[in-house]
């Protein structure tokens, strides 16, 4: 089992060493995969490409590992990659469809039905909301509502000014309580 | 009589009430939000499938020459840098040896021209012996 490397630290001397044996890798994975995987889905509305870039921001911190000093260290970097690596495939994805809300919610049903408790109603229409904002609005709203982070800790992640995060984040929810009261007349109204 | 001071007082308790109302909602809605983007569970095997892939990347034989080690960008700044300064020299060179040229052209042809002109002159003296 110990064909990755030949270290046997504990993941909170990382600097110290060269690569992970494989089970601490696997416990490291297994830490930060519901984190990273969400940042990337929610990003990309895409399941298999947001496996991808999990996938390779794991591989990334595989790599980098002797770089990072402590567990905080390794979470900001995740945070960091998974966001940069999601935008970057939504950017790069060649043609983007644009979901309705119905063929959205359809499709976040049998995404939450592999991956995720089955959501109510209520909680497809707002994350069909939040597919609306552009990436870098999503991401910023990820951060500061999944990972619970602070402006000044999202603008240190991103290097982003603090006033750019924060337009962002207003921007964002002014937005989503705007499209949210849309949608309710809309649903209302049949 | 209107009391002034019962209207404005009243009107300053319905602002403060629309104010608390709607800090209410912009905490339901976030924490609305919260709920909504609590982590996914990561896909069956995503770990699996992760640490397989890291270890091909552990079994590759690591190369010592790497073209991100900042040796090697040294070294082709270094060449660059080498090749523009023997490339400067060589053409100032070159335009030096043009200009030597060019100048040793002039005063052949000057020298020419005076070997010409004094033949002329010797030719004249020798047809008129009077002189």
């Amino acid at each position: 089992m110990g064909e990755i490397g030949l270290r046997s630290a504990h993941p909170k001397s990382f600097a110290s060493s060269a690569r992970p044996s494989s089970q601490e890798f696997r416990e490291l994975v297994e830490a930060h995969q519901s984190r990273v995987f969400s940042i990337a889905f929610r990003i990309l509305e895409d399941r298999w490409t947001a496996e991808e870039v999990a996938q390779d921001v794991f591989l990334a911190l595989y790599k980098n590992l002797d770089r990072l000093e402590s567990e905080e260290h390794v979470l900001a970097w995740l945070r960091r990659v998974t966001v940069h690596r999601a935008i970057d495939a939504h950017r790069h994805r060649a043609s983007r469809v644009d979901f309705t809300a119905e063929e959205f919610c359809e499709e976040r049903t049998i995404v939450a039905s592999e991956i995720d408790a089955s959501p109510s109603i209520a909680s497809r229409r707002v994350e069909y909301l939040i597919a609306t904002l552009s990436p870098t609005q999503r991401a910023i709203l990820l951060l500061r509502y999944q990972e619970d982070m602070l402006p000044t800790e999202i603008a240190t992640t991103l290097a982003m000014p603090l006033g750019t995060v924060k337009s962002h984040l207003q921007r964002a929810l002014k937005l989503l309580r705007a499209k949210a009261a849309r949608l309710q007349k809309e649903v209302a109204h049949g | 009589m209107v009391d002034f001071r019962k209207s404005a007082k009243r009107r300053q308790n319905d602002a403060s009430e629309i104010d608390d109302r709607s800090a209410a909602d912009e905490a339901l809605f976030e924490q609305e939000l919260r709920n909504v983007l609590r982590p996914l569970v990561a896909p069956e095997g995503f770990a699996d499938r992760v640490v397989a892939r890291a270890r091909e990347i552990s079994l590759q034989p690591v190369h010592s020459f790497s073209t991100r080690r900042p040796i090697f960008r040294w070294a082709v700044a270094a060449v660059l840098l080498l090749t523009i300064a023997s490339g400067g020299y060589l053409e100032h060179q070159r335009a030096r040896r043009i200009a030597g040229e060019h100048a040793r052209q002039q005063v052949l042809l000057a020298l020419r021209i005076t070997s010409t002109t004094l033949q002329d002159v010797r030719n004249k003296v020798d047809s008129n012996p009077s002189n």
